[in-house]
């Protein structure tokens, strides 16, 4: 029975995420962009099916277990545009420290203003970053990692369903800039949004995101300074 | 059946520098995930040449362009946190929106207008490319 709710669990997570893609590539929308579709669709068909979270937690455990390849794999896109990114290295970092600086400052001092208690600033601080590294980064520095990605994923979400009007309405328009954005405030989910702008604003945010991975690793022992 | 044979030895591929990413993590007790490691290590494979992009590139590319695809599990999760949101719902939805919207146009902004500077007078379209 549980190998069937398994099987079952991971069936209509691949199910829901292909008619996500359908339905975003017809209707463009906050609203169906396919993480944000295929998670209330699910939410509603495991509750509709008298499952429970708990059920769904060793389908989660399969799939989540290729979030290691596939980051891993972001090396690629690193590699491919490596010339272009060196070309216009300094535009580039410029842009993903001055980005995460402000992301970070600002949700800190929101944060504060809230009087938002400690587990909470340790899971803003690596709310930018792909899941994989942020919950690595809070289990090695002692935080609540469900925070951590409820908080990442939250970041992606809305940052997908946001951000492409905005940059639009604000005249940006360079594909480079876009895609460096996308990578480094919201990681994997900004770059399956850039990829579906045009395979080299993709390719650019997904070593973005590689990049601030690597950043806020490296920097953590200095932000955990600030918590 | 040939192709799906290359797949699955592309994902061990990456599978194995993975957990080699999270062995030299341990065992040097770097500051960095093991992940993150893994793919260091893999762009300087393929960087001294010593991996070629082709035999890598298919999962890869598969891998990288369903991304959002493996997170949608993790989202799911967020259902059992319902706590959070009702405890800190609003302080933290300004939290996180203003946040990320700051964040974004500082990043862009910051990285168009600095592209745009050295290019725009020699090359008059060159960064339309971009």
């Amino acid at each position: 029975m549980t190998t069937l709710i398994t099987i079952y669990s991971i069936l209509i997570t691949i199910l829901a995420y292909f008619i996500g893609r359908k339905i975003y590539a017809k209707h463009p929308s906050p609203f169906t962009t396919p993480v944000f579709f295929s998670t209330v669709t699910i939410i509603l068909v495991l509750l509709i099916s008298g499952l429970d979270f708990n059920d769904y937690s060793t389908g989660k455990d399969i799939i989540t277990y290729f979030l290691g390849p596939a980051t891993v794999a972001l090396a690629v896109p690193l590699y491919k545009n490596r010339t272009i990114i060196v070309k216009y290295g300094i535009p580039a970092i410029s842009g993903m420290i001055l980005g995460l600086t402000v992301t970070l400052i600002l949700a800190f001092v929101i944060a504060n203003a809230f009087s938002l208690p400690q587990f909470i600033l340790q899971g803003l601080a690596v709310k930018s970053i792909t899941v994989p590294i942020a919950v690595e980064i809070t289990e090695l520095y002692g935080g609540n990692p469900n925070v951590s990605a409820a908080f990442v994923i939250l970041t992606g979400v809305l940052g997908t369903m946001i951000a492409p009007r905005m940059m639009d309405k604000l005249n940006i328009t360079m594909p480079f800039a876009r895609g460096i954005a996308y990578g480094t405030i919201a990681h994997g989910l900004g770059t399956a949004q850039a990829a579906q702008e045009s395979e080299f604003t993709g390719a650019v945010a997904g070593a973005a995101m590689a990049i601030a991975g690597i950043l806020i690793s490296c920097f953590f022992p200095l932000i955990d300074n600030f918590l | 059946m040939k192709k799906s044979f290359t797949f699955i030895m592309q994902l061990l591929m990456l599978l194995i520098l993975c957990k080699l990413g999270y062995y030299l993590s341990d065992h040097l007790q770097l500051p960095i995930p093991g992940n993150v490691i893994g793919m260091i290590l893999l762009f300087i494979l393929l960087q001294t040449r010593i991996l070629k992009v082709e035999w890598i590139e298919l999962t890869s590319g598969f891998l990288v362009k369903h991304l959002a695809f493996f997170f949608i599990p993790i989202s799911i999760s967020l259902m059992t946190m319902g706590w959070l949101f009702i405890k800190f719902g609003l302080p933290l939805a300004l939290t996180l929106g203003v946040s990320l919207i700051f964040g974004f146009i500082v990043s862009a902004w910051t990285v168009q207008k600095l592209s745009h500077r050295g290019e725009v007078k020699q090359h008059d379209n060159a960064h339309y490319h971009l």
